[in-house]
Parts: C-alpha cells; structure tokens; sequence
C-alpha cells in the first residue's frame, strides 16, 4: 500500500485531492493535513511515500520547513511542491533543497496525478557509476543520509558486511571479526565488490559509537598501519592506474553496481599482493555540489542563514577533506558522467545474481564505452538505488515535464544547514533539528548532525558547547537553544520528557519576547539579557546569545546552585556566541 | 505604632536599595499596579509592570502546557539597562516588582525583599480587605 500524505491549508482543495486523486486505486492512500504541524505529525507517524505539500501554510511550520523536516522523519519519502505562489525564488529554493518536482496552482489533478504515479511507477533511485569513491565517502553518504541499509562486502575470500539504521552504523562483520573492528579491518581494504541490500533483517547491534568515531578511529589505524609498512604518499602517488580494472565493484540492490577503490592516503590492503596500484587521480566523491546536498539529505536542516550553517559547512567540508587529502577533483563531465554506462566494469561483482540490466536515460552514453575509465585506486561505483537527493545529479532526460509542472533535477545547497540562498527575510528560522519524542531518552539530538562531525573534528560547537554546560550540573534536566524569531528549537542536549525541546522552545519563545518588552518598558529601549524563573521544584534559566538569534534555554531540577548556575550559563553562553560567530 | 501604608513601605525600601528605580505591588491578572514608587520620575512604571505581569502568565501558561504546573516562586530579569525582581504573594494574584539598576546586585534586592515582605504583605491586605 503507497501512502501519498497532501498538506495544504486549503481544505476544499484537500477534500476534492483526496477524493479525486487517485480513487481507482485501491493500492494508493490519500490522506492529507491542513497545516504543516499536521502533516509533520502524519509524516512522523505514517509510512509516507509522497509528499505533496503548499508552500505558504500558516502556523509554525510552513511547507519548506516541512519538506525540510521531513527529510529526517521519512527520508525516502518523495515530495512534490505546489503553490500559488510560483516565483523563480520559490522554484530556486525548491531546487536548492533537492525537490525535483514542483506543480503551480492552479493545476489540474490530472497533472497531480500523473506526477504522483510517475513517483510510485518509477524505480526509485538515480543509476549510474560513481567513481573515485573511499569507502568512508559511502559510510558517510548513507549515515549523512540517514539510511537504513546493509552493505555487503568481499575482497577475494573475505566477506563484510555493514548495517546501517537510520544513519547509524549499528552492526560489522568481516569473516570471523565483528564490531568496531571489522569495519576497521574493512576500511583497510583497497578493493573488493560491494554490493547494497535495503531490505533485511538485522537484530544484532555490535557497534555502539558514531559512526564519525568509527571513521576517524578507522582511518587513524589505517595511517598507522601505513606508517609501519613504510609507505609515504610519494611512492604511492607514483602508481599508476589501469584503466581497466576497478579496485571495488558492487551492486546497489535493484539497480546497480558500485564499484571502489581508495585514494593512496589509505593503508594497503595488508595481505595483497596482487599487484594492484594505487591511483594518483584518487578523487573524492563528494564535488561541492554533492557534499551539500548530501548534507541537505541527512541534514537536520537548522534553519537560519547565519554564521553557524557557515561554521557547519566548512567543518563538514573539513572533515570530509581531510577524508580525501591526496584525492584530486572529480572532474563531472570526464568522469562522473561518461562513467554512466554499460562500459564500466562492472562484470567483476560477486553478485551476479543481484546485477540487473542497467537502463541509462542517456543513449550516447549507454552505447558508447566509457572514454575515461576510472582510474585505479579510486572507488568507482554504480550507485542506481540512490535517492537523487542524496547524488545531485544533471540528469535531464531523467526530468519530467508536466504541463503546469515544473521538474528539475535537484540542486544544491551552498550552506548545508541551511535554506540556501535565503536571505535574511527568508530564513526558515532555526528549523528544530531534531524529533525530541522520537529520540527516546537518548537524547533529542541526531546523531548525525553536522554539529557531530564538528566534534569529531574537533572543533568547537555547540553541541560540545551544550554538552559540556550540561555536564557542570547533575541537576540538568534540558538545555538547548532555541530561535527567538521563531520559537524553533535549534539543538538540545539532554532530555526530560517533562520538557520535551520543541514545546519548551516554543512556550518559552513567547516568554523571551515578553521578557525583551519588560526590559524595554522602562526608557524604550534595552532588550533582555537573561531571565530566572523560580519555580516551586524546577528553575528556568534564559540566556540570550550575544549576536546571535538564538536564546540558551536550561532547566535545571531541584537542589541545583542557582549562583553557580547563572555564572555557568554566563561563561557558556559566551562560548555559544564563539560557534556562532566562528 | 500605627501600620504604615502600602506607599510607605515600599518607600522604605526603595531608600535602602540605592539603585532602586521603581517599584510597585501588582495585580498579576490584569497587569494593574497597586502601587508604586518611582525615585526616577522619568522610568515607565505602569509600563514595567504591566509588562511583568505579562511575564507571569506566559510563564504560568508555559509551564502548564508543559505539564508542569508549578507555581512561579519569583523572576529574575536581567536586562540591558535595570535588572527587574519579583516575587508573588502567596494566596494572592499580586507580586511585587523590584526594578534597580544594573550596579545593584541581584543577591542583596532578594535579601531586602525578603525582609520586607512581610510589611508589604500587610499593608497590601490593609487595602485590598
């Protein structure tokens, strides 16, 4: 059963798409929201699999912030714009957040439908050879993108196999080794298949660190063992590739293969001598575009165009370079894209029975051999069951026209983190982050947001910022920050279900705006600094962050040092502004 | 010795608080004073606190919709240019409001509050009956 979830505040207009839709198909469920606090609700809740949702929706989540939310509620869901207010800025932003289908009112439900049974018809997922790719680059695609998958592994008589849960890497084997170790040992590997399954069954959990943890520590090991075995970047950089061979072929399930190989930094496999060379040309994966719309993807989409998407971003960037430190740029038109045919290969999985027919909606391409064979040492891949949010792609043919509807491949965004190419006026404000009821007691925070690729990296966040605060008092019962524009909880660390984030954020946004007019009731003028709340067991502590839009919010139980507290929340709050303005 | 009325008291302490810009008993529900003394002619009073007031009922409504419905035992308001005060009477919808300026520490307002509230809670009464 397909679910298609349509939130619009025009109720008329939702009684008569959810009637006349789709009602021949029995298959296909229509159910539909009148705001988008609604329609997060359902998208929470509802196995969804389009999203067709208004722009302009009153409320506190308008249509962006909820097809940005609903990015890390239900990532496979594909969303289809529509809007009265068709501007270019409009179609730009929808664009820049990966939405390739977008529909202006008034429209006939006949084009509606047609785009929504292209969505349901079409298999899902972009096809193609991604080449140059590390291992870590794949990890941290699926984790960034918050995919629940298994990724099976061989390299000659070895087998692997990664389990990803929501974004989580939960589970590794390889051969007899289990855990943290086995994807040590599979990050070690310079070639192999590879091959994606996205429906299984996993119910062990042997790995319980994040997965940035698990690469860093990973590729540390691998720059030791490299260390030892005497090899330096220069002897490495000297090999050359043979364009015929690709260190690492796989299959994505369904669609495609995807084949790898490392960039020269990364420690040779240890019992391999087959001779196999390392690529000067080790590109990373991710060209600009890619990073950020893989950031968009998995992103928990903290709103506002400020200075803390910028330090995101660059630490993001960051990391991922550090990831690929000898890779060279991945030139899209004489690699990624030729690289888009039956010519690669790709015949070496170890997966033939997964292999399927590849179809490519460019001809030329898939009669012509690939001109520019990947070179060795690069991890190649034909990756067909991606979300094309996840690999922004121009595939044009791909595209689909609608009569009133406009199809676009997805773009990018140039500040993971935020809404691209807002302006001031337009942020989407600190869009919350995170589920807070969905997250259990571990925390309200996503474990893959880009604040924790900062620590891994080592960089200062607010995340760290927050944890640390939190850790001065056993009395914490939350704390976070949250948009005074906007009442949007932007990243809290711990958790009471007695004051879950988003609610806290939104209640006590309307206490901070009061708080700004007392403190300016006097002369005219002055806003709020901080504010104490009293309470008769728990005590509220309000700090705004200097420069910023955002307040420090932190409850704290009873007993607590409510001196030391205020003098804490002072000195951290300082240390906020920092990321901030970073 | 005769009880001395509601203005007096609160002069009493604005004397002893040299930063004392204001400060007033008010009627949380409708933001009213009841009164106020302002050694600074030129604050807003009326406007400070029915400001204040407001922030007692958000903070009020907040914590209900949280779920935690506890009562408010007093605010602390540090802004830009006073640092407001206040603490509610129990069994009453009034609090009194403290504003003093940003040199007065918060510790030594609370002290003098503390030891006044019973006056004032007196001499509120001595009206409101």
């Amino acid at each position: 059963m397909h679910q298609i979830l349509i939130v619009d505040e025009e109720e008329h207009l939702l009684w008569a798409l959810e009637k006349n839709l789709l009602p021949e198909r029995d298959d296909i469920r229509v159910i539909t929201a009148s705001s988008g606090e609604l329609g997060l609700d359902l998208l929470r809740d509802e196995n969804i699999d389009v999203l067709i949702c208004d722009i302009k929706m009153p409320g506190r989540v308008d249509g962006f912030q909820l097809i940005l939310r609903a990015k890390e509620v239900a990532p496979d869901a594909r969303v289809v714009i529509m809007t009265a207010f068709g501007t270019n800025r409009i179609q730009n932003l929808a664009e820049r957040i990966g939405i390739t289908h977008y529909i202006e009112k008034p429209f006939n439900i006949s084009d509606l439908r047609n785009v929504v049974l292209e969505l349901l018809d079409a298999k899902e997922g972009f096809q193609g050879v991604l080449s140059d790719l590390e291992l870590t680059d794949i990890i941290q695609m699926l984790c960034l993108a918050k995919r629940t998958a298994l990724l099976h592994l061989k390299h000659k008589d070895h087998r692997g196999k990664i389990v990803f849960e929501r974004g989580d890497v939960t589970h590794a084997e390889f051969d007899d080794v289990e855990g943290d170790a086995a994807v040590y040992r599979m990050l070690a590997l310079r070639q192999g298949d590879i091959y994606m399954q996205s429906d299984f069954q996993n119910d062990k959990r042997t790995i319980h660190v994040g997965w940035q943890d698990l690469l860093l520590e990973g590729v540390r090991r691998a720059d030791e063992n490299r260390a030892e075995m005497g090899l330096d970047d220069s002897s490495v950089s000297e090999d050359t590739s043979d364009p015929n061979t690709s260190p690492f072929t796989g299959v994505f399930e369904d669609s495609g293969e995807i084949s790898l190989g490392m960039p020269p930094r990364l420690v040779p496999d240890m019992d391999d001598n087959l001779g196999l060379e390392e690529s000067s040309a080790g590109a990373s994966f991710f060209t600009e575009e890619e990073l950020s719309e893989i950031e968009a993807a998995g992103d928990d989409i903290s709103g506002t165009a400020n200075g803390f998407d910028r330090l995101e971003d660059s630490a993001v960037r960051k990391l991922i370079e550090k990831h690929a430190s000898n890779a060279q740029g991945l030139d899209e038109e004489s690699e990624f894209v030729p690289a888009m045919g039956p010519g690669r290969p790709t015949d070496s999985s170890d997966f033939p029975a997964q292999r399927r027919d590849q179809t490519y909606s460019e001809p030329a391409s898939a009669s012509q051999p690939d001109p520019k064979p990947t070179p060795m040492g690069g991890i190649s891949a034909v990756a067909s069951h991606a979300q094309p949010d996840v690999i922004a792609q121009e595939i044009p043919s791909t595209s689909t026209i609608q009569p009133g509807m406009t199809t676009r491949t997805s773009g990018a965004w140039s500040k993971p983190g935020a809404a691209p190419g807002l302006g001031a006026e337009e942020s989407l404000g600190g869009v919350e982050p995170n589920d807070p009821r969905g997250m259990g007691s571990g925390g309200v925070t996503r474990e893959s947001s880009p604040t924790m690729m900062l620590e891994a990296s080592g960089i200062l966040s607010t995340r760290s910022v927050l944890n640390d605060f939190a850790r001065e008092f056993k009395e914490m019962l939350v704390t976070g920050l949250f948009s005074f524009d906007d009442g949007l909880a932007l990243d809290f660390v711990e958790n009471s279900p007695q004051y879950p984030a988003d609610v806290l954020s939104a209640f006590f946004r309307d206490v901070a705006a009061c708080a700004d007019q007392t403190s300016s009731s006097l002369r005219g003028d002055g806003e709020f600094i901080e504010l104490q709340v009293m309470l008769e067991r728990d005590v509220v502590l309000m700090r705004r962050v200097a420069m910023t839009p955002y307040v420090h919010i932190a409850v704290l139980g009873q007993g607590v040092r409510l001196g030391i507290a205020i003098v804490m929340m002072r000195r951290y709050g300082d240390k906020l502004a920092k990321c901030f303005n970073a | 010795m005769s009880q001395l009325s509601i203005f007096e008291v609160l002069q009493q302490v604005a004397n002893n608080i040299p930063g004392c810009l204001m400060t007033s008993v008010v009627d949380a529900d409708s933001g009213m004073s009841l009164a106020s003394v302002t050694p600074d002619d030129a604050v807003d009073a009326a406007s400070a606190d029915a400001f204040h007031s407001d922030l007692y009922r958000l903070v009020h409504r907040s914590m209900q919709m949280l779920d935690s419905p506890q009562a408010v035992d007093g605010l602390v308001l540090v802004g830009e240019h006073a640092i407001f005060l206040s603490i509610p009477f129990p069994n009453s919808t009034y609090f009194w409001h403290m504003v003093t300026d940003l040199d007065t520490t918060v510790g030594f307002t609370q002290a003098l509050m503390r030891k006044y509230s019973g006056p004032v809670m007196q001499s509120m009464s001595a009206v409101l009956v």
